[in-house]
C-alpha cells in the first residue's frame, strides 16, 4: 500500500482528552471510557490529527518520526478505536 | 450502650452513619477510638447499618456477627470477635459503593503546613504502618484507606477514622509510639491479625478542614534501606492512582480531569525506608 496517499483521522465521536507530563502524555478516549499512557511524540501525533485529517509522511514530518513508527501507532490506535484510514 | 440499641448517629468527614449494635465489641470499640468524633441522636443519615450477633443454634459454640446495610447483609457472617473489624469494613464498602460525588482513590493521605500528602502503595508496601506512624509524628490524618477528592474545589476532603494496623504491624506501631492508642486485636481475620489506631484529636477536631494535595509518595519497606526518595514518572503516578481509584471509570471524563488536577498540583516520588523514625523525619522535611 502506498502510505503517502492514505489519509489517517481520528474516529468519529472519540472525544479525546490529552494531558502532557514530562515526556510522557496521558490519554482519555471518551468513547471507550480508557486511558491509556503513550510517549509525548504518539500524543503530537493525536493533535495533528485532531487538526485534520493527514498522511503517514505527513504525520512523521511534522513530529519527527519514522514513517514505520508512526504507521505502527496508528495501527494500534487504530485496534483501540481512537483512529481510523479516512474513508 | 442505651444509645447503640437504638441507633446512634457517627459523623465521620463528610458521611454520617446511623449505627444500630448490640455486640459489645462494637461499643468498646467505638468507646475507644471514635471518643472524639461527634455523635447525634437524630437527623439525615448517608448510611444506616447494622452489626449484630446471628442468630440460631450457632450462636452458643461457635457466635458469628453480621453487617447490614439498609437491612441487608452485603458480607458473609465473620467471628463474633471480628465485630469491630467488621464495622470498619463496612464503613469502608458504604463509602467506597455510594459517595461517588467525590473522585475515590485507594490511598492513604495526611496534611501538614498546608500541604497534603497521598499515600497509595501496593498491599503491603507499608502503607498503613507508615500512615499510623506519620499520624503519631504531627501530621493530620485525612484518610487511612479512602482518598476524597472534591469535585469542586479539587482539594482533599478530611475522612479520618481509625487506621488499620495488621500482623507485626501492630506492635511496631505500638514500639514506634507510647501515645498509640490501639483497639482491641481480632485474629484470625482474612488480613490475619487487625488492630486499628485512634487517630489524633487534631485529625478529627479539624474534619471540615480539606487539604490542598502537594505530594504523591508511593512508599516500600525494605528491610536496612536508607530512607531514599526518588523521582517517580507522573504520568505513571496518574495510571496508578486511576487504576486503584474506587469510581474512577464510573466518573468518566470527570475522572480523568480531577486525577489530571492532582497529579499538576503535586510532586511524585517512591519513598523507600526500613526505620519509620527515619520515614517521617524524611517526610516531614519535605512538607516545609
Amino acid at each position: 500500500m502506498n502510505t503517502s496517499v492514505v489519509t489517517w483521522r481520528i474516529a468519529n465521536n472519540a472525544q479525546l482528552r490529552l494531558r502532557y507530563w514530562d515526556d510522557e502524555c496521558v490519554l482519555y478516549h471518551g468513547a471507550s471510557g480508557d486511558t491509556h499512557r503513550l510517549t509525548d511524540l504518539v500524543g503530537q501525533m493525536l493533535e495533528q490529527l485532531l487538526q485534520k485529517p493527514a498522511s503517514i509522511p505527513e504525520l512523521a514530518a511534522a513530529i519527527n518520526l519514522h514513517e514505520e513508527d508512526v504507521e505502527t501507532a496508528l495501527n494500534e490506535l487504530a485496534r483501540l478505536g481512537i483512529t481510523q484510514r479516512r474513508a | 450502650m442505651e444509645r447503640l440499641h437504638s441507633g446512634l448517629i457517627l459523623e465521620t468527614g463528610p458521611f454520617r452513619t446511623r449505627i444500630v449494635s448490640h455486640t459489645p465489641e462494637v461499643l468498646a470499640g467505638l468507646d475507644l477510638l471514635y471518643s472524639d468524633f461527634p455523635v447525634h441522636d437524630d437527623g439525615f443519615c448517608d448510611f444506616h447499618v447494622q452489626v449484630e450477633r446471628v442468630q440460631g443454634p450457632r450462636r452458643y459454640f461457635r457466635p458469628q456477627v453480621t453487617f447490614m446495610f439498609d437491612g441487608m447483609a452485603p458480607f458473609k457472617p465473620l467471628p463474633a470477635n471480628h465485630a469491630f473489624a467488621l464495622l470498619e469494613w463496612g464503613l469502608n464498602w458504604c463509602i467506597a459503593g455510594h459517595a461517588h460525588h467525590y473522585l475515590m482513590l485507594h490511598a492513604a493521605s495526611l496534611e501538614k503546613n498546608g500541604r497534603a500528602v497521598i499515600l497509595p502503595g501496593e498491599p503491603g508496601a507499608g502503607k498503613s504502618t507508615l500512615t499510623a506512624a506519620l499520624t503519631l509524628s504531627g501530621f493530620r490524618l485525612l484518610s487511612d484507606e479512602l482518598t476524597l477528592v472534591d469535585r469542586e474545589d479539587r482539594l482533599l476532603v478530611p475522612l479520618a477514622r481509625p487506621v488499620s494496623l495488621k500482623n507485626a504491624s501492630i506492635d511496631v506501631i505500638r514500639s514506634f509510639s507510647p501515645r498509640a492508642v490501639m483497639g482491641a486485636a481480632a485474629h484470625d481475620t482474612h488480613k490475619g491479625t487487625v488492630s486499628h489506631l485512634k487517630p489524633t484529636s487534631e485529625s478529627v477536631l479539624r474534619a471540615d478542614e480539606k487539604a490542598k494535595p502537594a505530594l504523591i509518595i508511593f512508599p516500600r519497606w525494605k528491610a536496612d534501606a536508607e530512607a531514599k526518595l526518588t523521582h517517580h514518572s507522573k504520568a505513571d503516578a496518574f495510571m496508578h492512582t486511576a487504576n486503584h481509584a474506587f469510581n474512577y471509570n464510573l466518573l468518566g471524563s470527570l475522572g480523568y480531569d480531577l486525577n489530571a488536577s492532582l497529579i499538576d498540583a503535586c510532586e511524585c516520588y517512591d519513598f523507600e525506608y526500613s526505620q519509620l523514625s527515619d520515614a517521617t523525619l524524611v517526610l516531614s522535611e519535605l512538607m516545609q
